[in-house]
């Protein structure tokens, strides 16, 4: 009995220092431990360290959404809501992220607008305008008459 | 004195309370669904994965190709296209001389797919699938082989110069975690493009439609982006 013990004994000493060590290392970061396969630990990946969160602090988002753009134009927001555009204003405008200081002005001209609305095959025709090159005045920006927020009249 | 086989006995069942909690690890799975009769061939979709992800010029992680079906001499034809990945939306084409079938467009990217081959055959496992079913890539561990690029059958990978790595659509993975939607979905303005867990009210409700596709079902790779109302061309 007294030699199995003393082995079991040792044996689990090794193991707890095994261990021991590896969190130590792991806790010190990723340039002292750049990683063996540890999987055996439930610590995900190959190299040791969640590999998941990394990717997500790596990159930061870009586009903010709708709400963010309401907490100054709240008037647009609301009118946009209303009608047919009623997508996301980043559609457009472009990524919203540092935007005070960056211009989110787009293009004041029937192409842009004709970008989505031009009649081309394959598209579906829900947002096609048939009679584009004679609709309204070919020589102006379609808004004149429209508002890109709320593209119907009145 | 301890037998033998007790000993035996106990060992087996202290290895099998250890690999538990490893094997238990739960998941929700997020699907993709895209719906080709939405879809307007805008390019909105391209240019904010442009924007989000830095997407270096002439490389897509999402494009959009136009397919047109047309008779031709009693034979039916398909045309395909995507110039700069649709980037730029698309141009009409002159088909008044030809009966066209059926056209549509078709928004492409990284399907993270259940059983990934790129994942299989990266050597040194700088790509992994995650448990919500995400098919990611460690940039500092990629050692730039372009394996997986090969490997991969719908085309989703490039090489990335400027970091001399592989990299791919991530379905937003930075966006999901903080409860936002991808730049891609985010953006489009008719719905063409949705994302959510599988068990979604919305996602729920596409996934119904009896006339629901993947892409290459007969690799066996298990894509999680399924398309509706897209002809068997599409390829």
């Amino acid at each position: 009995m007294k030699h199995v013990t003393r082995a079991l004994l040792l044996f689990v000493f090794i193991v707890l220092v095994f261990i021991s060590a590896i969190f130590t290392l792991r806790a010190l970061g990723e340039e002292y431990y750049p990683g063996i396969p540890d999987s055996l630990l439930g610590i995900k990946g190959l190299y040791g360290y969640d590999r998941n969160e990394k990717v997500i602090i790596r990159n930061e988002p870009d586009f903010l959404g709708k709400e963010y753009c309401k907490n100054c134009h709240e008037e647009i927001y609301e009118k946009s809501l209303k009608g047919k555009h009623d997508f996301e204003c980043e559609t457009c405008h472009g990524a919203g992220r540092g935007h005070p200081d960056k211009d989110l002005s787009v293009e004041n001209t029937r192409d842009f607008c004709l970008n989505c609305h031009k009649p081309v095959i394959a598209r579906p025709d829900f947002s096609l305008v048939y009679d584009w090159e004679t609709h309204g005045y070919p020589d102006k920006p379609c808004t004149v008459c429209h508002d890109p927020h709320y593209p119907w009249f009145g | 004195m301890i037998s033998r086989r007790e000993f035996l006995k106990s060992g087996i069942k202290l290895a099998i309370i250890l690999t538990l909690p490893v094997s238990s690890a739960k998941s929700e799975k997020y699907v993709y669904v895209i719906d080709a009769s939405r879809c307007i061939g805008c390019g909105s979709c391209v240019r904010a994965c442009r924007e989000e992800n830095n997407v270096p010029e002439g490389k897509y992680r999402t494009w959009v190709e136009r397919y047109v079906v047309y008779m031709n001499e009693g034979i039916e034809e398909v045309y395909v296209e995507s110039p700069e990945g649709g980037e730029h939306g698309f141009e009409d084409l002159d088909f008044s001389d030809k009966e066209v079938l059926r056209a549509y467009f078709v928004p492409k990217l990284c399907m993270h797919c259940e059983k990934p081959p790129c994942v299989k055959v990266c050597p040194v496992n700088a790509t992994w699938l995650t448990d919500d079913g995400f098919v990611l890539i460690d940039e500092d561990h990629c050692i730039g082989c372009k394996y997986c690029i090969q490997a991969c059958p719908y085309g989703a990978r490039y090489f990335h110069e400027e970091k001399h790595v592989v990299d791919k659509c991530t379905w937003c993975y930075h966006r999901v975690k903080r409860g936002m939607k991808p730049a891609c979905v985010h953006v489009c303005p008719t719905g063409a493009r949705i994302f959510g867990k599988i068990d979604d009210k919305e996602i729920e409700e596409r996934l119904r439609d009896p006339t629901i596709k993947i892409l290459k079902p007969e690799l066996n790779t298990r894509p999680k982006v399924f398309y509706q109302k897209i002809g068997w061309e599409v390829w």
